[in-house]
Protein backbone atom coordinates (compact mmCIF):
# COMPACT_ATOMS: atom_id res chain seq x y z
CA UNK A 1 0.00 0.00 0.00
CA UNK A 2 1.27 3.45 -0.87
CA UNK A 3 2.62 5.61 1.93
CA UNK A 4 1.97 9.34 2.26
CA UNK A 5 3.50 12.31 4.03
CA UNK A 6 1.68 15.45 5.09
CA UNK A 7 3.89 18.36 4.03
CA UNK A 8 2.60 21.72 5.27
CA UNK A 9 -0.95 20.41 5.16
CA UNK A 10 -0.69 18.79 1.72
CA UNK A 11 -0.84 15.00 1.35
CA UNK A 12 2.13 13.86 -0.73
CA UNK A 13 2.92 10.31 -1.83
CA UNK A 14 6.35 9.03 -0.76
CA UNK A 15 8.96 8.23 -3.36
CA UNK A 16 10.06 4.60 -3.69
CA UNK A 17 13.33 5.31 -1.86
CA UNK A 18 11.53 7.13 0.99
CA UNK A 19 9.16 4.18 1.32
CA UNK A 20 12.04 1.71 1.40
CA UNK A 21 13.82 3.72 4.11
CA UNK A 22 10.66 3.83 6.21
CA UNK A 23 10.05 0.08 5.74
CA UNK A 24 13.58 -0.58 7.00
CA UNK A 25 13.01 1.63 10.07
CA UNK A 26 9.78 -0.15 10.92
CA UNK A 27 11.42 -3.55 10.51
CA UNK A 28 14.19 -2.50 12.90
CA UNK A 29 11.56 -1.26 15.38
CA UNK A 30 9.67 -4.57 15.22
CA UNK A 31 12.87 -6.59 15.65
CA UNK A 32 13.65 -4.57 18.77
CA UNK A 33 10.25 -5.11 20.46
CA UNK A 34 11.33 -7.71 22.99
CA UNK A 35 14.29 -5.71 24.28
CA UNK A 36 12.24 -2.51 24.41
CA UNK A 37 9.45 -4.11 26.42
CA UNK A 38 11.97 -5.64 28.82
CA UNK A 39 13.56 -2.23 29.31
CA UNK A 40 10.16 -0.58 29.97
CA UNK A 41 9.27 -3.26 32.51
CA UNK A 42 12.64 -2.83 34.20
CA UNK A 43 12.14 0.93 34.44
CA UNK A 44 8.67 0.49 35.97
CA UNK A 45 10.05 -2.04 38.45
CA UNK A 46 12.89 0.29 39.43
CA UNK A 47 10.40 3.08 40.07
CA UNK A 48 8.20 0.76 42.15
CA UNK A 49 11.21 -0.38 44.19
CA UNK A 50 12.28 3.21 44.78
CA UNK A 51 8.80 4.22 45.97
CA UNK A 52 8.50 1.13 48.13
CA UNK A 53 11.82 1.97 49.79
CA UNK A 54 10.64 5.49 50.48
CA UNK A 55 7.40 4.17 51.96
CA UNK A 56 9.40 1.85 54.28
CA UNK A 57 11.63 4.74 55.35
CA UNK A 58 8.57 6.82 56.25
CA UNK A 59 7.04 3.90 58.16
CA UNK A 60 10.24 3.23 60.13
CA UNK A 61 10.67 6.91 60.91
CA UNK A 62 7.04 7.08 62.04
CA UNK A 63 6.35 9.79 59.43
CA UNK A 64 3.04 9.95 57.56
CA UNK A 65 3.32 8.59 54.02
CA UNK A 66 4.65 11.12 51.52
CA UNK A 67 1.98 12.58 49.21
CA UNK A 68 3.77 11.04 46.22
CA UNK A 69 3.61 7.60 47.86
CA UNK A 70 -0.13 7.88 48.40
CA UNK A 71 -0.62 9.03 44.82
CA UNK A 72 1.46 6.10 43.55
CA UNK A 73 -0.51 3.57 45.61
CA UNK A 74 -3.81 5.03 44.40
CA UNK A 75 -2.63 4.88 40.78
CA UNK A 76 -1.54 1.27 41.12
CA UNK A 77 -4.87 0.35 42.67
CA UNK A 78 -6.74 2.12 39.86
CA UNK A 79 -4.56 0.50 37.19
CA UNK A 80 -5.14 -2.96 38.65
CA UNK A 81 -8.89 -2.33 38.84
CA UNK A 82 -8.89 -1.19 35.20
CA UNK A 83 -7.03 -4.33 34.12
CA UNK A 84 -9.48 -6.59 35.97
CA UNK A 85 -12.56 -5.13 34.29
CA UNK B 1 -14.94 53.83 19.69
CA UNK B 2 -12.88 53.20 16.58
CA UNK B 3 -12.29 49.77 15.13
CA UNK B 4 -8.86 48.53 14.09
CA UNK B 5 -9.13 46.60 10.85
CA UNK B 6 -5.97 44.52 10.64
CA UNK B 7 -6.68 43.34 7.09
CA UNK B 8 -6.13 46.93 5.93
CA UNK B 9 -2.68 47.29 7.47
CA UNK B 10 0.14 46.91 4.96
CA UNK B 11 3.89 46.72 5.52
CA UNK B 12 6.02 49.43 3.97
CA UNK B 13 9.36 48.77 5.67
CA UNK B 14 9.47 45.05 6.36
CA UNK B 15 7.37 41.94 6.13
CA UNK B 16 3.96 41.36 7.65
CA UNK B 17 1.27 43.80 8.73
CA UNK B 18 2.36 47.05 10.38
CA UNK B 19 0.71 50.34 11.41
CA UNK B 20 1.37 53.43 13.50
CA UNK B 21 -1.37 54.30 15.94
CA UNK B 22 -3.19 56.49 16.61
CA UNK B 23 -3.33 57.76 13.05
CA UNK B 24 -3.96 61.36 14.18
CA UNK B 25 -3.30 63.15 17.46
CA UNK B 26 -1.63 61.83 20.60
CA UNK B 27 1.67 59.99 20.89
CA UNK B 28 2.48 57.58 18.13
CA UNK B 29 3.29 53.91 18.74
CA UNK B 30 3.84 51.17 16.24
CA UNK B 31 1.71 48.08 15.94
CA UNK B 32 2.88 45.30 13.68
CA UNK B 33 5.03 42.21 13.33
CA UNK B 34 7.31 43.24 16.20
CA UNK B 35 4.65 42.92 18.87
CA UNK B 36 5.75 39.42 19.92
CA UNK B 37 2.39 37.71 19.54
CA UNK B 38 2.06 34.21 18.16
CA UNK B 39 1.08 34.30 14.51
CA UNK B 40 -0.98 31.55 12.90
CA UNK B 41 0.90 29.73 10.12
CA UNK B 42 -1.19 26.67 9.29
CA UNK B 43 -3.82 24.23 10.55
CA UNK B 44 -4.16 20.72 9.16
CA UNK B 45 -6.78 18.02 9.67
CA UNK B 46 -4.89 14.75 10.06
CA UNK B 47 -5.32 12.09 7.38
CA UNK B 48 -3.72 8.64 7.21
CA UNK B 49 -0.09 9.63 6.67
CA UNK B 50 3.33 8.39 7.82
CA UNK B 51 5.20 11.66 8.40
CA UNK B 52 3.76 14.98 9.51
CA UNK B 53 6.16 17.59 8.12
CA UNK B 54 6.40 21.31 8.84
CA UNK B 55 8.82 22.78 6.31
CA UNK B 56 10.11 26.20 5.18
CA UNK B 57 10.60 27.41 8.77
CA UNK B 58 11.80 31.00 8.34
CA UNK B 59 14.81 32.69 9.94
CA UNK B 60 14.09 35.07 12.82
CA UNK B 61 11.14 33.19 14.34
CA UNK B 62 10.33 30.86 17.23
CA UNK B 63 7.86 28.14 16.26
CA UNK B 64 5.17 26.28 18.15
CA UNK B 65 3.36 23.10 17.09
CA UNK B 66 0.01 22.19 18.64
CA UNK B 67 -1.35 18.67 18.31
CA UNK B 68 -5.04 18.47 19.18
CA UNK B 69 -6.56 15.03 19.75
CA UNK B 70 -4.23 13.03 17.48
CA UNK B 71 -3.46 9.32 17.59
CA UNK B 72 -1.32 6.59 16.04
CA UNK B 73 -3.06 3.89 14.01
CA UNK B 74 -1.26 1.14 15.92
CA UNK B 75 -1.41 0.81 19.70
CA UNK B 76 1.53 1.62 22.02
CA UNK B 77 3.58 3.90 19.75
CA UNK B 78 6.26 6.45 20.66
CA UNK B 79 6.07 9.85 18.97
CA UNK B 80 9.34 10.86 17.30
CA UNK B 81 10.75 14.12 15.90
CA UNK B 82 13.50 15.01 13.44
CA UNK B 83 14.92 18.29 12.14
CA UNK B 84 15.68 19.07 8.51
CA UNK B 85 18.55 21.07 7.04
CA UNK B 86 18.29 22.30 3.43
CA UNK B 87 14.97 20.40 3.22
CA UNK B 88 16.61 17.06 4.07
CA UNK B 89 15.61 15.33 7.33
CA UNK B 90 18.56 14.16 9.44
CA UNK B 91 18.45 10.52 10.52
CA UNK B 92 22.05 9.57 11.34
CA UNK B 93 22.71 6.92 14.01
CA UNK B 94 23.66 9.48 16.68
CA UNK B 95 22.13 12.70 15.36
CA UNK B 96 19.81 13.29 18.35
CA UNK B 97 19.62 13.17 22.13
CA UNK B 98 16.49 13.06 24.27
CA UNK B 99 15.48 12.41 27.89
CA UNK B 100 16.36 8.73 27.75
CA UNK B 101 18.86 8.17 24.93
CA UNK B 102 22.14 9.90 24.16
CA UNK B 103 22.79 9.32 20.47
CA UNK B 104 19.75 8.25 18.49
CA UNK B 105 18.26 8.46 15.00
CA UNK B 106 15.40 10.63 16.35
CA UNK B 107 14.02 12.47 19.38
CA UNK B 108 11.52 10.47 21.44
CA UNK B 109 8.79 12.87 22.55
CA UNK B 110 6.53 10.74 24.76
CA UNK B 111 5.65 7.49 26.47
CA UNK B 112 4.00 4.76 24.38
CA UNK B 113 0.59 6.09 23.38
CA UNK B 114 -2.63 4.17 22.99
CA UNK B 115 -4.63 4.16 19.77
CA UNK B 116 -7.94 3.89 21.65
CA UNK B 117 -10.47 6.20 20.07
CA UNK B 118 -11.62 7.76 23.35
CA UNK B 119 -8.14 8.91 24.42
CA UNK B 120 -5.81 10.65 21.93
CA UNK B 121 -2.80 12.92 22.42
CA UNK B 122 -2.80 16.66 23.03
CA UNK B 123 0.62 18.29 22.94
CA UNK B 124 2.31 21.70 22.74
CA UNK B 125 5.82 21.73 21.29
CA UNK B 126 8.18 24.71 21.30
CA UNK B 127 10.99 24.98 18.75
CA UNK B 128 13.02 28.09 19.64
CA UNK B 129 14.52 29.79 16.58
CA UNK B 130 15.24 26.70 14.46
CA UNK B 131 16.54 28.62 11.45
CA UNK B 132 19.68 30.18 12.96
CA UNK B 133 23.28 29.03 12.54
CA UNK B 134 25.79 28.23 15.29
CA UNK B 135 23.24 27.36 17.96
CA UNK B 136 22.01 24.07 19.48
CA UNK B 137 18.50 23.20 18.18
CA UNK B 138 16.01 21.89 20.70
CA UNK B 139 12.39 20.87 20.87
CA UNK B 140 10.44 20.67 24.11
CA UNK B 141 6.88 20.60 25.32
CA UNK B 142 4.07 19.31 27.46
CA UNK B 143 1.42 16.75 26.75
CA UNK B 144 -1.67 14.93 27.98
CA UNK B 145 -1.95 11.43 26.57
CA UNK B 146 -3.51 8.02 26.87
CA UNK B 147 -0.57 5.90 28.01
CA UNK B 148 -0.31 2.20 27.16
CA UNK B 149 1.54 1.13 30.33
CA UNK B 150 -0.81 0.50 33.26
CA UNK B 151 -3.77 1.48 31.10
CA UNK B 152 -3.64 5.14 32.15
CA UNK B 153 -6.21 7.05 30.12
CA UNK B 154 -4.97 10.54 30.94
CA UNK B 155 -1.27 10.85 31.63
CA UNK B 156 0.95 13.97 31.79
CA UNK B 157 4.32 14.30 30.07
CA UNK B 158 7.08 16.88 29.88
CA UNK B 159 9.46 16.26 27.04
CA UNK B 160 12.61 17.57 25.37
CA UNK B 161 15.29 16.61 22.90
CA UNK B 162 17.98 18.17 20.78
CA UNK B 163 19.83 17.88 17.51
CA UNK B 164 23.32 16.60 18.26
CA UNK B 165 24.66 16.29 14.73
CA UNK B 166 25.67 19.96 14.32
CA UNK B 167 24.72 23.58 15.08
CA UNK B 168 23.58 24.46 11.55
CA UNK B 169 20.31 26.20 10.71
CA UNK B 170 17.22 23.97 10.46
CA UNK B 171 14.30 24.59 8.12
CA UNK B 172 11.82 21.87 9.04
CA UNK B 173 10.45 19.52 11.71
CA UNK B 174 9.03 16.04 11.13
CA UNK B 175 6.73 14.25 13.60
CA UNK B 176 6.11 10.53 13.15
CA UNK B 177 5.25 7.39 15.10
CA UNK B 178 7.83 4.70 15.83
CA UNK B 179 5.83 2.39 13.61
CA UNK B 180 2.76 2.79 11.41
CA UNK B 181 0.76 5.86 10.47
CA UNK B 182 -1.22 8.73 11.96
CA UNK B 183 -4.93 8.09 12.34
CA UNK B 184 -7.29 10.41 10.48
CA UNK B 185 -8.30 12.13 13.72
CA UNK B 186 -7.41 15.46 15.30
CA UNK B 187 -5.64 18.52 13.99
CA UNK B 188 -2.10 19.90 13.86
CA UNK B 189 -1.42 23.63 14.07
CA UNK B 190 1.75 25.64 13.45
CA UNK B 191 2.35 29.08 14.97
CA UNK B 192 5.38 31.39 14.90
CA UNK B 193 6.66 34.38 16.88
CA UNK B 194 8.92 37.03 15.38
CA UNK B 195 12.12 37.70 17.31
CA UNK B 196 12.79 41.30 16.28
Amino acid sequence: MARFNCVDGVRVQMTASEEAARDAEEAAWAADTERREAEATLKETEQDAYRLARMMEDLIAGDPPHAETTKWLNKRTAARAAMVK
Amino acid sequence: MSTLKTNGIVANNGTGPIASLPQSGGSNFQLGPNWGAWEFVSGTDLTVITNLDFTSLAAGYDYQILLQGVSPTTDAQLLYARFSQSASFLSGASDYTDGTTDGSTQIDLCFAITAANDEHLNMELSIPEPNVASRRKKIFGTAAMGRSANNLESFPDNTCGRLDANLNACDGVRLFWASGTWQAVGKAYLFRRRLS
